[in-house]
């Protein structure tokens, strides 16, 4: 549950340090405040969003006294950020406060091409996990946490597939290992790269791009398929969505991280 | 575009919608109006609407550093994501009680209206 979010006052008044913002995006609208100042601000050990804006109050900005800052796993934010909860951003007129929000896109009602029933999809919603420091640091280098998803079961329907969509925000390296066991019917797996786009969902025609990591293919039973996803040789993606046809169980595997191999 | 029926509509429609009015330098006019028609209707004193609120005070920032006329591509799509989030979460917060359905609905009307064609 992302709304009503943590306040960072009570982080302050009580003198944590720092506040973080550790949650899953409840919608690709989320956006969250604090009314406090700080000092730093960084992406997270558990984030998959990568790239996550901050907009805060700026006196030397004209018109608006909006600022913003983009920070990623590679570059934190260190420097004063200010609330300035009496002044007020322009022309809204509403009070200054830090507003901070993922700069990657999300869409839950993303559905691949040739998705009919009753094909069936599951999401696992993108962690969005910034801290923001109430005392000095000289710098901190952010890089986030590798992250396994694993699973094993899944929810097909007859004649349909699954799909399962991961989070995979400016990762650079992924390991995936899939093994049917089912000892008796072949599972028809397939992994997909997906980069998201602002469209109409529900029509023939979505303009979300869909890169083919490994098209569609018989596993047979008790045989296992091994993929490695780099940056250099496959792309980057928003995210990665794996196909199935049999319920299982059918372990998938899947590790990532932001440094390549 | 056909007019948006829900809130998760009028957001995957916002690029191709704001596309027309950015093509007819219209992009800073149609902002402007959108954010001064709804604002008021989340007022500061309702935490819980907040983030919407949020959303159209930092269309109001970008509508206001917006040229009249030959807005850069890059401001365009700037716009399509402010709007899309916008819609996003505020469909969010109805299902969640954080906006009322007058509220929300007023937000989609305005949309129709001002973004929409």
């Amino acid at each position: 549950m992302s709304f009503p979010q943590p306040a960072a006052d009570d982080y302050a008044v009580n003198n944590y340090q720092l506040f973080r913002l550790n949650t899953p995006l409840s919608s690709p609208g989320d956006i969250y405040e604090s009314p406090q100042g700080g000092h730093l601000v960084c992406v997270g050990p558990q984030s998959d969003i990568a790239n996550i804006n901050v907009a805060y109050f700026d006196d030397q900005v004209p018109g608006t006294f909006l600022q913003f800052a983009t920070i990623s796993p590679t570059r934190s934010f260190v420097g004063f950020v200010s609330a300035r909860n009496e002044a007020r951003f322009a022309p809204a007129h509403r009070p200054g406060r830090i507003l901070c929000w993922a700069d990657d896109i999300y869409d839950p009602s993303f559905r691949p091409r040739g998705f009919t029933a009753p094909d069936t999809i599951e999401f696992v919603p993108p962690q969005l996990d910034m801290i923001q420091y109430f005392t000095p640091l000289s710098s901190v280098v952010p890089p986030r946490s590798d992250k396994t998803f694993v699973f094993q079961n899944y929810k097909v329907a007859t004649g349909g597939r699954d799909n399962i969509v991961v989070p995979y925000y400016g990762r650079k390296y992924c390991y995936v290992q899939f093994t049917n066991r089912n000892a008796v019917t072949a599972n028809i797996f397939g992994i997909t790269g997906v980069n998201y786009a602002i469209t109409q969902n529900g029509t023939s025609n979505p303009y979300t791009q869909e890169t083919a990591i490994r098209a569609p293919a018989s596993v047979a039973a008790g045989a296992s398929v091994t993929v490695v996803i780099t940056a250099q040789n496959q792309g980057m993606f928003d995210a990665l969505l794996f196909s199935v046809n049999e319920a299982g169980p059918a372990p998938l595997r899947v590790v990532m991280s932001d440094t390549g191999v | 575009m056909a007019t948006a029926l829900t809130l998760a509509q009028a957001a995957g429609q916002a690029y191709d919608n704001l596309h027309i009015h950015w093509l007819a330098n219209g992009l800073k006019a149609t902002l402007t109006t959108f954010w001064q028609t709804t604002l008021d209707s989340f007022p500061e004193s309702e935490p819980t609407s907040h983030p919407v609120s949020n959303w159209l005070t930092l269309i109001a920032g970008l509508a206001a550093t917006l040229p009249s006329t030959n807005v850069p591509i890059n401001q365009l799509t700037q716009a399509a994501q402010y709007v899309y989030r916008l819609c996003w979460m505020a469909s969010f917060l109805q299902t969640q009680g954080g906006i009322t359905n007058t509220q929300a609905s007023f937000l989609l009307a305005s949309y129709n209206v001002i973004i929409g064609f």
